[in-house]
């Protein structure tokens, strides 16, 4: 694409994007929006340790619980204000996940996998048995709302645009990483350990950053999930919230960006989309899983780069075939 | 011995009840090619682990420039100026020929961290640096023409060749290569002897463990052979063709005909 | 006490029966399947099915939930494995992780969310033997694992069957030059484990509630359970399983019963930190 058509697009898209708030007039719908901004931040944080590092976390619900829970605790209990609580959300989640990440990350594949599920489970287990500083099944509610240069961000309109900044800047964050030499020395860590090693970069360095940074992000989405919805509970952040920011990595493609947020989006909106099937959403989510990744290993970016490339092909074939028929 | 690059001392090696290094002790003066043969199962896969970090040495002592490894690990290894190539080539598989000659200069700071996201003018002038550094990695391996391809389709004399400019672009003092012409037909071999002599050109030394004896041969200054994890003989080609131990360990007749042509 | 120990060991045998399962597979295809607890759980809503809902002979209630399980096992092997095989470890951690989803939600949608409840074989009663208030179900569980096990060990060690089974699961290659049927031979292996799941299942529904939630509890366990004796590692696995069962029940009993359930992940992650091997596992060096 030309250097014009480029901005071109990215200005429409951008209109575009700041444009849906006017035109979604459900409240509801709104909301659901809202949730997909937080849970593309959520994603595109995983997509560092797990997209382009290839290690696996199935704890990264449990991170989130932590952004959440710091935002909440010190905004109702101590009067923090929503800058701070978030800022601390961030810190503090990322500081957990260097502590848990330094021993944890020495363990390969398998052992990882079952290492962060049981940290999820203990991080569950912590929100909901810790009284006295997380109401446990109780939950927190009255988280006040963010106030912006004097604005109060009150509903789903406002909020939107504030998501939508924090989208912008942790996606571009994001794409810098990847397009520095830490993106290219992550993947080859994940490709050969040992060759990695051998020029000098570090395997534990540089899966204890990405788990960092997917701490991070899941710090910052937590907190904007406990303003969004200014109620959180333990069950918010279970297992099954970490398998499907899994599932979305893998839809989208592990390690695109673009793949993680459109597949972010697309899982948020699609039970909505499938209320009427009730029970039997979960069934066929399960199903579209499985699909997904039997016919469609690369995700929707391997589609999308397959289909470029087979369209360069085609324009390269004689229009005429060789042989009859 | 300060001229040398690399000392190995009395180096062992054990896993569990077999000693795959026993003893072994040779110098490596700066500069110098030197090759490591011996039949299969000797010991030389097992002392480039070794002197790169990837395995601990039970016994002996191994310094690079004159500053003993004492269990460094690989990255530290890496970081003194030691490179190496591997037999079963270890390329990423995910990256283009350029991508993984840039990222053999990664450096994990938190200046460069930030410097790749706010992208300052000291940072761009450092990656305009580094893309010359791999730019002429690749040209003088020939590979600059297909820097943009993805290494999982480039045939295996090329890929042989990538993991090279990729151990190069670190600007080594010292180079291992492990058995670099495995799996190599002839006139790739005779690209990679250019490319030995135009490394040895530049002033760095090589430690080569090789199978194919006419390379060895005709590239190496000195020879170090090992058996059964000893080392058996060591000096230049035309002393170590002659030696009776190591044509009984290995050489056998076939290069007795060889060593008269 | 004896009284603790003794429940202690027989949740340990359950646990050592699902772990069992997971090592099985694991050794067999290299693949973690997180969908183990809701084998057990289907083995549990089976066998209550079929006792309490369909009035059904007990022997043949047993009988049928134990030959559905081991076709089920053969089935989860052809959708969830069979077409991803040879790929690397996480699609195939996904599909698992997605079975076990749709396992979850089917059972939902077929049984409801209310918790059902099942007979043991020896009735629900209580025996009293001196002091010791003895569960009947308990002696049950050690017996069924146990002549299970012995069975096992005989089938693996001295059918050809068995033999095949276990070529399959130590080199793929080897086995399929030997001329092993190495995919029959997985899909065996899955369908054997499916029947252990079922098996554990059946004898624990007459303990527990029957929910569609019960799978995971368990299956943590049992992965720790895994974990604790090694890896891969059968006897470690029977070990582990009897372990952690003792172990959380003596920490609920002397310490706290309301994190009963965290006992089990922090002794996962203090293994998993100092000696990730466990008992009788082997430290595995890649080779340059």
């Amino acid at each position: 694409m030309s250097r014009q058509a480029r901005w071109l697009s990215i200005g429409v898209g951008l209109l575009f994007m700041l444009s849906i708030p006017l035109w979604v007039t459900s409240s509801f719908y709104l909301r659901l929006v809202n949730l997909s901004g937080i849970t593309i931040i959520a994603v595109v944080g995983l997509n560092f340790l797990t997209g382009e590092t290839g290690q696996i976390s199935l704890g990264h619900a449990g991170l989130m619980g932590i952004g959440a829970y710091t935002a909440a605790i010190l905004e109702t209990a101590h009067h923090w204000e929503f800058w701070s609580g978030t800022l601390a959300a961030g810190v503090i989640t990322t500081a957990i996940a260097i502590i848990i990440g330094y021993p944890t990350l020495r363990l390969k594949g398998h052992y990882l996998a079952i290492a962060t599920l049981g940290l999820g489970q203990i991080l569950w287990l912590i929100f909901s048995n810790w009284r006295s500083a997380t109401n446990g099944f109780d939950g927190i509610g009255q988280i006040p709302e963010p106030h912006i240069f004097g604005f109060s961000i009150a509903n789903d309109f406002a909020f939107y645009y504030l998501i939508t900044v924090f989208v912008a800047a942790f996606v571009y964050l994001a794409i810098r990483i990847k397009a520095s030499s830490f993106g290219l020395a992550m993947i080859a860590v994940r490709d050969n350990e040992m060759a990695a090693e051998a020029m000098g970069i570090s395997a534990t360095t540089h899966k204890v950053l990405a788990f960092s940074l997917s701490g991070l992000y899941a710090g910052v989405a937590g907190s904007l999930y406990a303003h969004l919805f200014t109620y959180i509970s333990p069950d918010a952040f279970t297992l099954d919230l970490s398998i499907l920011f899994f599932a979305m990595l893998i839809l989208g493609g592990l390690g695109s960006i673009l793949g993680s947020m459109i597949a972010a989006v697309f899982l948020t909106l699609l039970p909505e989309w499938l209320r009427f099937l009730d029970q039997y959403y979960m069934v066929l989510y399960g199903a579209i899983i499985i699909l997904v990744i039997v016919y469609m290993p690369q995700g929707i970016m391997g589609v999308l780069k397959n289909w470029r490339r087979w369209k360069l092909f085609r324009a390269t074939q004689p229009s005429e075939p060789l042989h009859g028929g | 011995m300060a001229d040398s690059i690399l000392v190995v001392e009395r180096l062992g090696k054990r896993f569990g009840g077999i000693m795959a290094l026993d003893e072994v002790s040779f110098q490596i003066p700066r500069g110098a090619v030197c090759a490591l043969i011996g039949p299969n199962g000797a010991g030389k896969s097992t002392l480039i682990n070794v002197v790169t970090g990837l395995y601990k040495p039970t016994s002996g002592q191994i310094a690079v420039e004159g500053r003993p490894l004492d269990g460094l690990g690989p990255v530290a290894i890496a970081n003194l100026g030691v490179s190496r190539t591997f037999q079963n080539v270890r390329l990423f598989h995910s990256l283009t020929v350029l991508e993984n000659v840039l990222v053999a200069k990664h450096r994990a700071t938190p200046a460069r961290f930030l410097g790749g996201i706010l992208r300052s003018a000291g940072f761009r002038q450092r990656e305009a640096t580094i893309r010359a550094e791999a730019q002429e990695a690749l040209q003088a391996l020939d590979l600059w023409e297909i820097r943009g391809r993805l290494v999982g389709g480039l045939p295996f004399g090329q890929r042989h060749l990538v993991e090279l400019a990729r151990a190069l672009v670190r600007r080594p003092k010292l180079l291992l290569l492990d058995e670099p012409s495995a799996g190599l037909i002839r006139p790739e071999i005779v690209r990679l002897m250019q490319c030995i002599r135009m490394l040895q050109n530049r002033g760095i030394a090589i430690l080569l463990v090789e199978h194919n004896m006419e390379l060895v041969m005709r590239i190496s200054e000195q020879i170090v052979v090992l058996d059964f994890g000893k080392k058996i003989a060591e000096g230049p080609p035309e002393v170590i063709r002659a030696d009776a131990k190591v044509i009984e360990a290995y050489l056998g007749r076939r290069h007795q005909r060889a060593g008269t042509r | 006490m004896e009284q603790i120990v003794i429940s202690g060991l027989a949740m340990g045998s359950i646990y050592a029966l699902i772990a069992l399962s997971f090592v099985l597979i694991y050794n067999a295809v290299g693949v973690v399947n997180f969908a183990t607890g809701e084998i057990v759980m289907l083995g549990a809503f089976l066998g209550t099915t079929a006792i309490t809902q369909l009035q059904l002979n007990p022997v043949l209630a047993y009988i049928a939930a134990c030959a559905l399980m081991v076709f089920f096992g053969y089935s989860f092997n052809l959708i969830t494995y069979y077409p991803l095989r040879g790929q690397s470890f996480l699609p195939i951690a996904l599909s698992t992780l997605a079975a076990s989803i749709i396992m979850r939600n089917v059972a939902l949608i077929i049984w409801g969310a209310n918790p059902l409840s099942m007979r043991g074989v020896l009735g629900s009663g209580v025996w009293h033997l001196g002091t010791v208030v003895i569960v009947p179900q308990n002696i049950v569980i050690f017996i069924v694992t146990l002549v299970l096990l012995v069975l096992q060990h005989l089938f693996f060690t001295h059918t050809r069957w068995g033999r095949m089974m276990r070529a399959v699961a130590q080199d793929q290659d080897v086995a399929k030059l030997m001329g092993i049927k190495v995919n029959l031979m997985i899909g065996l292996t899955f369908a054997y484990a499916g029947f252990l799941g079922g098996v554990a299942g059946l004898l624990v529904a007459p303990i527990f509630f029957v929910t569609t939630g019960m799978g995971f509890a368990v299956a943590m366990k049992a992965f720790t359970a895994s974990i604790v004796g090694g890896f891969g590692s059968i006897p470690g696995a029977i070990v582990g399983g009897l372990f952690i069962g003792l172990v959380e029940i003596l920490g609920a009993a002397y310490v706290s019963s309301v994190y009963k359930d965290a006992f089990a992940f922090i002794i996962l992650i203090l293994v998993l930190l100092v000696r990730p091997q466990g008992f009788f596992g082997e430290k595995i060096a890649e080779k340059a």
